[in-house]
């Protein structure tokens, strides 16, 4: 049952966007959030739903596999609305029941804000969707390097991110064995109140955390054998260059982000 | 507790583009007091097909019949089944979780819900049965046991719940040699003395070789070959195909015919093999 979970939400392929450097990726990513934000009025989120709509046709996804990555924000969207438009006030009223007023304004705030999470989303899952965990971690390394003058441990945390990711479908494939194991002797992890439930999973955590602290401490010593010592002189196997496709594709964010401003100032 | 298998076939997230066939259509008989050899290359799906004895995993087509109750079927009882059919996973002693190896112990018969002084007793069973001492071991944390003590503690847990059929996945994997015949002795022993159903997977044809009475050879997930040992490592070639081999002696003894020896071609323990050159040369052994 553990089996089905993918990690993360990559989909591989051999796409323009998939083939972008991750730097490139997660820079245009901030410049897309700038662009999202900067969008005064609801009309105006077409630029970034072009946008969004043009680079997922490129990287071949599907607009269901977009959609999904809203549907766990469900909740704190309609409450944004909810709240936005009960309780921001405004001069022309709409509708006026008991306490319960909705005006204009309110009703185009609710909209504003709902759509500006909705994008947000939208654009940063195409980032994930496409660059795997691996190259993503690779491009936050080298994007962090200047923080290294002030002795922040860029390395180290890049390599925790990936051995992370790494360990996770070992550790799921771990729990489904060791949750076998409790069956055959007996236990039962599915019946009972949520306290007995909880105290069910005694037998299950306890030999997944000393597994994963043997397995810590074997990966630290292999690492160890191998004379890793963290960044300093470190070269990769990997080494990520900018592309002409690169380039196009921050002359169009960038036009797009001006021609956001420009919208912006004329109106 | 008899154990019928009928066309059984399980495949892995089905319908999905990770699915993948682990088992396809096997059926085999296991009658009482057997001891079973299950042997196969890595990926052949012994491990899949034991987790189905005990209903950790259920079939995807066909049946599985212990004791005469189909196991899928409702209302079969798993905790029951579970109390009569124990499974021993390979490195069972990355399960073991609490703070003293008798509460360990404990916890199968707990789980099958003993009486206290029944518990006590099914744990003292135990621990006499791998070895284990009950007043000094026992009180000790299972953290604190060396590699091949921690593996009999494990087996004690299973044991404890007095099963009457036990599976062991690679009971012998990754210890010393000392420790690897202790533990096929002890299995031997619960095999003869308690008159337990053994099945044991492994790919170590020594091990199978010394104990089992019949052995159940799978190649990617389907029956490739059954008989008694001997049937089986006569045919060392059709062994070797599908990436197994066979047991020292009958390798011995496969050699000698090749040079010429004038000896059986079916003996596969280095006993018989030894008892063979000693009667070609006209001695007997106790001489």
């Amino acid at each position: 049952m553990f089996k089905d979970i993918t990690l993360g939400q990559y989909m591989p392929g051999n796409t323009v966007v998939h083939r972008l450097d991750p730097r490139t990726k997660i820079l245009l990513t901030i410049v897309y959030i700038a662009m999202v934000f900067t969008v005064d009025s609801p009309v105006f989120y077409v630029i970034p739903a072009v946008y969004v709509y043009l680079t997922a046709r490129l990287a071949g996804l599907k607009l269901g596999q977009l959609i999904k990555s809203i549907k766990p924000l469900r909740i704190l969207l309609i409450l944004t609305f909810i709240l936005n438009v009960f309780f921001s006030g405004g001069q022309t009223v709409l509708v006026q029941w008991k306490f319960i007023t909705i005006s204009r304004e309110g009703l185009l705030l609710a909209v504003h804000f709902s759509l500006r999470l909705i994008f947000l989303v939208l654009g940063t899952s195409i980032l994930t969707l496409t660059t795997s965990p691996v190259a993503l971690s690779d491009g936050i390394e080298i994007l962090m390097a200047p923080l290294k003058k002030v002795r922040f441990p860029v390395h180290e945390l890049a390599m925790m991110m990936t051995i992370a990711l790494r360990f996770i479908p070992t550790l799921i494939e771990e729990t489904d064995k060791i949750m076998k194991a409790q069956k055959a002797r007996g236990a039962d992890f599915e019946s009972g109140n949520l306290i007995a439930r909880a105290k069910a999973m005694t037998p299950l955590l306890v030999p997944l955390f000393v597994s994963a602290f043997r397995r810590a401490g074997e990966l630290a010593m292999a690492m160890e054998a191998r004379c890793h010592h963290g960044g300093e002189g470190r070269t990769r196997l990997r080494v990520l260059r900018f592309t002409r496709e690169d380039g196009r594709a921050f002359i169009v964010s960038f036009g797009m982000l001006l021609l956001l401003i420009a919208t912006n100032i004329l109106w | 507790m008899p154990i019928q298998v009928e066309n059984l076939s399980h495949t892995y997230m089905p319908g999905s583009p990770f699915s993948s066939v682990a088992i396809h259509n096997l059926s085999l008989t296991i009658a009482d007091g057997e001891f079973i050899g299950i042997l196969g290359h890595t990926g052949s799906g012994k491990t899949t097909f034991v987790q189905h004895l005990n209903g950790l995993l259920m079939p995807a087509e066909g049946r599985v019949v212990v004791n005469g109750t189909d196991i899928a079927a409702k209302g079969a009882g798993l905790r029951e089944l579970r109390k009569q059919v124990g499974l021993v996973f390979q490195y069972p002693e990355y399960q073991l979780f609490e703070e003293t190896v008798i509460k360990d112990i404990a916890f199968g018969p707990k789980n099958i819900g003993c009486t206290k002084e029944e518990i006590d007793e099914r744990v003292r069973w135990a621990c006499e049965q791998v070895g284990i001492d009950y007043e000094t071991t026992g009180k000790a944390s299972p953290f604190e046991l060396s590699g091949g003590q921690m593996r009999r503690v494990a087996i004690a847990g299973v044991l404890a719940m007095r099963p009457k059929v036990l599976i062991l996945d690679e009971p012998t994997a990754g210890l010393d040699p000392e420790g690897r015949r202790s533990i096929l002795q002890m299995i031997q022993k619960l095999h003869k003395e308690n008159n337990l159903t053994v099945i044991m997977v492994s790919h170590n044809m020594d091990d199978i070789a010394a104990l089992a009475t019949r052995l159940i050879v799978m190649n990617k997930g389907t029956l490739e070959m059954e008989g008694t040992p001997r049937e089986i490592f006569k045919q060392a070639k059709r062994l070797k195909k599908i990436g197994l081999g066979v047991p020292q002696g009958a390798q011995l003894a496969q050699r000698l015919i090749q040079e010429g020896c004038d000896i059986p071609d079916d003996l596969y323990t280095l006993e018989e093999v030894c008892d063979a050159i000693l009667k070609l040369r006209g001695v007997s052994r106790d001489v």
